[in-house]
């Protein structure tokens, strides 16, 4: 079957750097902590300490396999790039996702300002995971 | 199909808001989640290596996730049962007649995470406390919705367990072209 045009090609484009640098993470870290408490302003900062290298980093549609029937709709989230790849990569995902994530809330009210703090609260927690790796 | 569509033209042409907001609301419900488990997995490194400072801190982490889960079931579900049906059912049927809702591996393999890292938190008696705590209200969460959109429906686990779902390559393809995320680098921004 022909690939159709919408597909992003499978695996991860070119890779240059599969972490991100002590002094990047640790800017990151800072940003995160003391930006808005708000996604908007969390994926921001992140955006603008990624900078280019966000651009370098493809995600990919994940192919059914058969290994579960379930998987089929595993690509539905984005969210299969992150578990076997590089602190960039799973920077990249994470900004990708939540940035349309945080323009869905932005657009409804859907949530409170403490629901929102404990939203912002928890990927400050997420990206201090990734610098506790390094 | 000329070239790629983007986001908004996609929306547009296939997906009201409902779909919109249960297609993002998922998407970052299951980075929360994932995110839970790696969590999970960092605690259970520290446990293991006897780390009291690095320990300590994951209980928090892994709390403030938690929670967050909880929230995003909320925003995921952040629509009328009616809304529901008509909005996201009925396309997601017309394209993938095997459609339920109810699928989710990446949940799964979360929940089989924390059963596996509370089971070695022996001896971590408050802490153990306080993530059934924050774990029983995100469960909760989950089953307000799960009550509103799916009662009476198999589980989640149920479904994984069962294999019930079918597996339609055409549908996976429709589905994949009409709603799947595409074109990363074509959203708008």
């Amino acid at each position: 079957m022909e690939i159709p045009p919408l597909m992003l090609p499978l695996g991860v484009s070119e890779e240059p750097t599969r972490h991100l640098s002590t002094d990047r993470t640790q800017a990151l870290m800072e940003a995160i902590r003391t930006s808005a408490p708000s996604l908007i302003g969390q994926m921001k900062a992140l955006e603008a300490i990624l900078g280019s290298d966000a651009e370098k980093v493809g995600l990919q549609n994940k192919a059914s396999t058969s290994s579960s029937r379930l998987d089929r709709y595993d690509w539905f989230y984005l969210v299969e790039r992150v578990d076997d790849d590089s602190d960039l990569v799973g920077l990249v995902a994470l900004l990708q996702t939540m940035s349309d994530y945080a323009r869905l809330l932005t657009s409804n009210s859907i949530l409170t300002e403490l629901e929102e703090a404990t939203l912002a609260e928890a990927v400050q927690s997420i990206v201090e995971n990734y610098g506790e790796r390094r | 199909m000329n070239g790629p569509m983007k986001y908004e033209e996609l929306r547009q042409a296939h997906a009201g808001d409902a779909l919109t907001t249960w297609i993002a609301g998922h998407r970052g419900l299951f980075v929360f989640c994932r995110e839970l488990e790696r969590s999970l997995k960092l605690m259970d490194r520290a446990v293991s290596e006897g780390n009291h400072l690095s320990t300590a801190r994951q209980f928090q982490r892994l709390a403030s996730i938690t929670r967050a889960c909880a929230v995003a079931f909320k925003v995921a579900g952040n629509m009328s049962r009616e809304d529901y049906e008509s909005s996201v059912v009925a396309p997601m049927v017309a394209a993938d007649k095997s459609f339920t809702g109810l699928w989710a591996r990446d949940h799964s393999s979360m929940l089989q995470q924390l059963r596996s890292t509370f089971a070695k938190l022996r001896g971590f008696e408050a802490e153990r406390s306080a993530i059934k705590l924050v774990t029983t209200v995100m469960v909760k969460q989950h089953e307000r919705v799960c009550e509103r959109f799916a009662k009476g429906r198999p589980s989640l686990n149920a479904q994984a367990r069962s294999g019930m779902a079918a597996n339609d390559p055409e549908g996976y393809l429709l589905l994949r072209d009409r709603f799947g995320p595409r074109h990363v680098r074509t959203i708008d921004r």
